[in-house]
């Protein structure tokens, strides 16, 4: 499906939100503040800010379950904060892929607005 | 402070110290198995940890990542990162098996994780030492995925700083590399007061 929509964006970021840690030197390495660079970026090159859509993928956690600590993980922390700033921006959560304890590669296709993951680990790939 | 280069008596303190602990793994480890076992260290370098995968041959390549912290009266984190093959061929040795790729099991991630442990204690023995002081490993965790997850799972614990890692190669040799070669890259990842420290120990700050 190609759609009439030419701006993307894709972030990689490691910490689930920057509340608390005053204003950060690096927004881009927290989830909530990579969301707002990245749509402040789209609509600034003129993209419509009603028809941007959200995916996300990732948040899994690496180490055995004996290590999980009785609070959430940082991963599911990262995607929960996700979910909570495109709530407050109004962008709709279209696809996602969360949780588990694999690590995923996704290539984003601007053209088509799909995007590909990849896990190295179970060898498998899933379209969103 | 920036601590990206390390003066050559730096470095030549970080190898010097590199060889006397892995010295003491390779004994620790002989004795463990009753076989000789040899560690060399071929190269010792200072990276920005979020440029190791690139180091390693690709953010996408699986290894298996064991993890450790140091505690006591220095803080930092150890990482060491084994290839699929490596990993599998140490399992093999250590274990008396035959297999061809990594299965990951309650027996080969004791494995791993036992061999982390070693290797980390040995380490921060020698380090401790050097910088006067009493270095603990925490209990070793497991994970076995892409190197790029491996190094976030490490970023995410660091979150704001300290995020230079010490990278020393190490190769086993005698009866464990014999069939097959076995390496694995230990890295040592302090926080930046612990690196001053060490620095410091290690023939001063510039």
């Amino acid at each position: 499906m190609m759609r009439n929509f030419p701006w993307g964006g894709l972030a990689h970021t490691l910490l689930p939100g920057s509340q608390g840690d005053g204003e950060s030197a690096s927004p881009a390495k927290y989830v909530d503040g990579a969301i707002r660079l990245m749509v402040e970026a789209l609509v600034g090159q003129g993209a419509d800010k009603q028809q941007l859509v959200a995916k996300i993928v990732g948040g899994a956690n690496m180490f055995e379950a004996e290590f999980l600590s009785l609070v959430d993980g940082i991963g599911a922390r990262s995607a929960h904060s996700a979910r909570e700033t495109l709530t407050e921006l109004g962008i709709p959560l279209v696809a996602e892929d969360v949780g588990g304890n694999r690590g995923r590669t996704v290539e984003f296709d601007l053209a088509s607005g799909r995007l590909m993951v990849y896990c190295a680990r179970e060898n498998s790939e899933t379209s969103l | 402070m920036p601590f990206h280069q390390l003066t050559d008596t730096q470095l030549d303190a970080v190898r010097e110290v590199s060889n006397i602990g892995m010295g003491h793994a390779a004994t620790a480890l002989s004795q463990m198995i009753g076989q000789r076992v040899e560690l060399r260290v071929p190269q010792v370098m200072v990276a920005p940890i979020a440029k190791v995968p690139d180091c390693l041959g690709g953010p996408e390549k699986l290894m298996a990542g064991i993890f450790l912290q140091i505690l006591g009266e220095a803080r930092g984190n150890i990482m060491l990162l084994f290839p699929e093959q490596s990993a599998c061929h140490l399992c093999n040795a250590l274990l008396g098996r035959k297999e061809k790729c990594l299965i990951l099991d309650e027996d080969t991630a004791s494995t791993l994780k036992e061999v982390g442990n070693i290797l980390a204690s040995a380490y921060l023995n020698a380090l401790g030492s050097l910088m006067r002081r009493t270095l603990i490993p925490s209990v070793p965790c497991l994970a076995y995925d892409m190197a790029g997850a491996l190094v976030d799972a490490i970023l995410i614990d660091l979150g704001q700083s300290g995020d230079l890692a010490l990278m020393i190669e190490t190769e086993f040799g005698g009866d464990i590399g014999r069939e097959k070669p076995v390496r694995g890259h230990f890295f040592l990842i302090p926080d930046p007061q612990t690196f001053e420290t060490f620095l410091m120990a290690a023939g001063g700050i510039r």
